[in-house]
């Protein structure tokens, strides 16, 4: 009670980040983005098997869509399936409970950095209330929670005076956040480098000792070693490696994540990374984030922040297209102390006026924060619900409903991944499934199919198209997204 | 003069350097001229000739060219150059070329007055000199590049005037007053540009000005009738219509989608918040804000550039060596103790110069935005000193900081003056002059030439190449119009419309000029002239029949 007490900004801050985050999260963002589906029911296998849906048992590397996906979110997320089921509240929670903490760890950060209470509650709320968190926090990204690692290893890497625990915990969490998305492996052993070189003298003094959390550190590595290969698939996929003139593309894609336009204006072109006509961060940020550049001191704390701040774009940069936020959503964290600082020091040079100069810019925070909101929830999920795959649980549950009539249901998979939805929205059972050996074209009664659908087997068939698709038999039913379009149209074929 | 050499070496230096860079071969490089450099070296032949224009507008204060009412001083600035040189691309190019070097004289004197640090003066005007930026612009008859000249002819003048004493005052403002107003009749973006920053200035030095107010009747009356005679140019429905054509309030689609969001906002029950957060008259606001970020974007100031016609292959508008500098320079540029006025005009002029062209489509714009420069040398030269005085090993500092800009200045040199013609020849219109010379041969077995308008206003590039007397011109009647779809631009025996060569060719013995989309089946081909890439351009082409 006295912590809440103490606290008692920061818990008004959280609870804000955590309302925002999960307020009708399992609606919006509209529908399941095939890689969340997946997530939840590799999730759900875990759960039942103990095996993913390829049977692997405890994988190091989820194979998923041949992208092999990191650990961390899909075993993390077990807990919750097995709480509150195989639902999209269960697959998103995780990322939303992240991006909620990430405000406390912040908060905790700006205030070893600066030790100034108030200036460290800015920084708490602009992370609660920034584009960048919001968007990400609402989707299963795994990006979220490699956010919080980072800034919890941010948090501990700026401790006045190193202890062996707190030593023992980094070297937990940073090698935890390794598993929790593809960019930890870069940033992580860069960050961990710079600590070292800038704390040697102390890390010194504990001589013998230091053997614990290096020991812990390569123990939680050790798992890599077995797989090196899969652990590095997704990287050599999406990499720059295939570019004409690497470095100057390096140069290129590294310089466009500090692009005025992509950050303040118009965003990541992906549509699930941002709300249309709306930049990653407010616009209001980049006077604050000037101030803040301009006015920033380089001292021997402030020298880890920004130096993640330059590493953050690094693993995004090597591989292709550019820019991509989530990929560099560690920025995130830094701009949010970025803008904190800068308003903190207007107010302060503003010390005359400074109700009129605290009264202004809450309005304007106030303004901007309604005007995203209102974007985000009114009008993103109707833009944005062919990017988030909305129709499929529609279509599916449809489809459940009426399947026994039938002896097939024939889905298309114009969209790709289609197999997934119907795995996740069916709750098909996981061992069963594993057991088949053609995975992905057909189980149970489904089949999947491209560009149109030839019977292959006697018997009456429920046919699921794209709606600019010729469909066999008579229409039974039209499918629509929540903004009204039409997306599938279901049918019946004798 | 001797003295002054030998004071003034390194200044002189910077200038050779920079008369060099800009004319060697000028009207050689870029391969050819696009149609904006045609209108003002015809016109201005025109002026010379006749004192009319093409259209035979008796001594313009705006060129109607292509309804585009280009502003009018370059293509005065222009005649004596044809005068001089004849009309060939070398005249039309020279009077942008020499103001581009002398940009950077008096970019040498406004920052030294700026700052008082000779090195910091030298360095901009160096950096200036080799800019890709400013070369790219100082090699072609663009109007914008002379701007740049007049901003900053003028903010030295009047930063001097402001030191001097007695009737030196009042000469030195009014050469400010005649640069800012020649600066109005030189491009459009500095008619949004040179107000506000004018008013800057004036505010900035308001108590300096006030003691010195005797002093500036004059001047003030030489800027008045500037104004007064730019009033009716800019209100005119010509004026207007570039404006309209360009800017973005053209475009009514965000008022459209304005509207479906707010009816989405009716069918969720958010109506009045929907009212007030997509008003219609909020909704370029968002738009002029993004065009306004879009000039700073690090891709196309660094590595893209926006079109082909504005850099060199590969090369953006900044070197790479400059980011480290520039970013140095904006940080010591805040911190360091400087003259607070000089640092809020540089802080200004960079500000308020992407201001007209975030109004316009097709953003980022690097003609546009030249306005920019040299404000981006003097950060790079502010970050390079000041990084210089902190660093320890000097000489090692020098060796590794010059070798690199040495490798990228020598890069785009090669890019610029080997590869840019070949690659970017079809951007330069290579082409017109050679089917022009082509055709004014085969002429005389011929009726007539028809030559497409899918060459893109070749009325002009044939009157210019082919040097046709204006005042005949003008006795045929002129240009017609100047409009992109214009048919009925003549002279001569040449026609200047769509190419419809069933018909056209039963009608006349004719000679057909256009793009090889357009040959058609049964035409003869009669010429093929190609880019400097061997791609073909155009095809000259007939019926063959007897």
């Amino acid at each position: 009670m006295n912590l809440i007490k103490k606290y008692k900004y920061l818990v008004v801050i959280f609870f804000i980040a955590v309302t925002i985050r999960f307020y009708g999260i399992s609606t919006v963002p509209p529908g399941l983005y095939s890689d969340e589906a997946a997530i939840g029911y590799n999730a759900y296998s875990v759960l039942k098997t103990g095996r993913d849906e390829y049977g692997q048992l405890l994988p190091l590397t989820f194979r998923s869509f041949d992208d092999y996906k990191t650990p961390l979110y899909i075993y993390l997320t077990v807990p919750l399936v097995y709480l509150f089921g195989l639902n999209e509240f269960s697959v998103r929670a995780l990322s939303a409970l992240s991006g909620s903490l990430a405000t406390i760890t912040i908060y905790f950060i700006s205030l070893r950095i600066f030790s100034k209470k108030k200036l460290a509650l800015l920084t708490g709320l602009f992370l609660a209330i920034s584009p960048l968190g919001i968007v990400f926090s609402r989707g299963a990204f795994e990006a979220n929670l490699m956010l919080f690692l980072v800034s919890v290893y941010l948090l501990i890497s700026l401790k006045e005076t190193l202890s062996l625990k707190s030593l023992a915990t980094l070297a937990v969490v940073s090698g935890l956040s390794i598993y929790s998305y593809h960019s930890a492996k870069l940033i992580t052993p860069l960050f961990l480098l710079a600590f070292i070189l800038t704390r040697q003298d102390e890390l010194k003094t504990f001589g013998k000792r230091l053997i614990i959390p290096m020991f812990i550190f390569i123990l939680l590595m050790l798992p890599i070693a077995t797989n090196f290969n899969d652990f590095f698939t997704r990287g050599k996929a999406v990499s720059i490696l295939s570019s004409k003139n690497i470095p100057d593309q390096f140069v290129q894609n590294y310089l466009s994540y500090f692009s005025p336009k992509f950050l303040f204006a118009i965003g990541d072109s992906i549509g699930r990374h941002s709300v249309s006509n709306h930049g990653q961060l407010y616009l209001f940020e980049l006077p604050l984030i000037l101030v803040a550049i301009a006015t920033l001191k380089i001292s021997k704390k402030t020298s880890l922040f920004i130096f993640l701040l330059l590493i953050s774009p690094i693993p995004a940069s090597v591989a292709q297209p550019n820019p991509h936020a989530l990929r560099a959503i560690s920025l995130s964290l830094i701009f949010a102390i970025l803008s904190g600082y800068g308003l903190s020091k207007v107010l302060e040079k503003s010390k005359k006026q400074a109700l009129l100069m605290g009264t202004a810019s809450t309005l304007v925070v106030f303004y901007f924060f309604i005007s995203f909101l209102h974007l985000y929830f009114v009008h993103n999920p109707k833009e944005k619900g062919p990017d988030w795959g909305d129709g499929y649980k529609q279509a599916l549950e449809y489809v459940n409903s009426h399947q026994k009539d039938y002896t097939k249901v024939a889905f298309s998979d114009y969209f790709g991944q289609a197999y997934i939805y119907a795995l996740f929205y069916s709750k098909y059972d996981p061992l069963t499934y594993q057991k088949k050996q053609d995975y992905k074209h057909q189980f149970s009664k489904f089949e999947f199919f491209g560009e149109s659908w030839n019977k292959t087997s006697a018997g009456k068939a429920l046919v699921v198209s794209p709606f600019w698709q010729q469909y066999p038999g008579n229409k039974l039913e039209n499918i629509y997204n929540k903004k009204g379009d039409l997306v599938f149209v279901i049918s019946e074929s004798e | 003069m001797q003295r002054i050499l030998k004071t003034n070496l390194i200044l002189f230096l910077i200038i050779v350097a920079a008369f060099t860079l800009r004319f060697y071969h000028l009207g050689i490089n870029p391969p050819g001229l696009d149609w904006d450099e045609t209108a003002h070296g015809y016109n201005a032949y025109s002026i010379l000739k006749t004192g009319k224009d093409e259209y035979g507008y008796k001594f313009p204060l705006s060129f109607r060219s292509f309804d585009d009412y280009k502003p009018p001083l370059y293509t005065y600035l222009v005649v004596p150059s044809v005068a001089l040189f004849g009309l060939n691309d070398f005249a039309v190019r020279f009077p942008s070329a020499l103001l581009g070097v002398l940009a950077i004289l008096f970019t040498y004197l406004m920052v030294f007055e700026l700052f008082k640090n000779r090195k910091i003066a030298y360095l901009s005007a160096f950096f200036l000199a080799i800019s890709p930026w400013h070369l790219q612009f100082s090699r072609v008859a663009f109007e914008t590049n002379s701007a740049t000249f007049w901003s900053v002819l003028g903010t030295w003048a009047f930063l001097s005037g402001l030191r001097a004493n007695g009737i030196k005052t009042t000469l030195w403002m009014c050469a400010t007053a005649l640069a800012f107003g020649a600066n109005l009749y030189m491009y459009h973006n500095a008619r949004v540009f040179i107000p506000l920053f004018a008013l800057v200035l004036a505010l900035i030095f308001r108590q300096n000005l006030l003691r010195i107010k005797k002093h500036l009747v004059t001047p003030a009356l030489i800027g008045l009738t500037f104004v007064i005679f730019l009033i009716p140019i800019v209100i005119s429905i010509s004026g207007q219509l570039r404006f309209k054509g360009t800017s973005v309030f053209g475009d009514v689609s965000p008022l459209y989608k304005a509207s479906q969001l707010i009816e989405d906002d009716k069918n969720a029950g958010t109506l009045w918040e929907g009212k007030i957060l997509h008003n219609r008259r909020l909704v370029y606001i968002p738009i002029l804000v993004r065009n306004y970020l879009s000039h700073l974007t690090p891709t196309y100031l660094f590595f893209t550039a926006d079109m082909d016609r504005h850099h060199a292959p590969l090369v953006g508008l900044l070197y790479l060596w400059d980011l480290p500098f520039l970013l140095a320079g904006i940080y010591f540029l805040f911190v360091k103790k400087m003259n607070i006025n000089s640092k809020i005009i540089v802080v200004s002029w960079f500000i308020l110069a992407p201001v007209a062209a975030s109004v316009t489509w097709g953003v980022p714009h690097s003609l546009r935005s030249e306005i920019y420069l040299p404000m981006f040398q003097i950060f790079t030269a502010i970050g390079f000193y000041y990084l210089f005085s902190e660093i320890k090993y000097k000489n090692l500092w020098k060796i590794v900081t010059c070798l690199l800009l040495f490798m990228n200045v020598a890069f785009y040199l090669h890019q610029y003056h080997v590869h840019m013609p070949l690659e970017f020849s079809k951007a330069w219109l290579y082409g017109r002059k050679e089917a022009a010379e082509f055709t004014e041969g085969e002429k005389t077995n011929y009726d007539r030439v028809i030559v497409s308008t899918a060459l893109e206003q070749p009325h002009e590039f044939w009157l210019y190449y082919l040097k046709y007397d204006p005042l005949k011109y003008q006795q045929g009647g002129g240009t017609v119009s100047g409009g992109f779809l214009e048919d009925r631009n003549k002279f001569d025996k040449y026609l200047f419309k769509p190419i419809n060569f069933d018909s056209q060719s039963q009608e006349a013995k004719t000679l057909f000029v256009g793009l090889p989309s357009e040959l058609p089946k049964d035409g003869r081909l009669v010429k093929i002239i190609n880019y400097l890439n061997g791609e073909p351009a155009i095809y000259i082409f007939d019926s063959g029949a007897k």
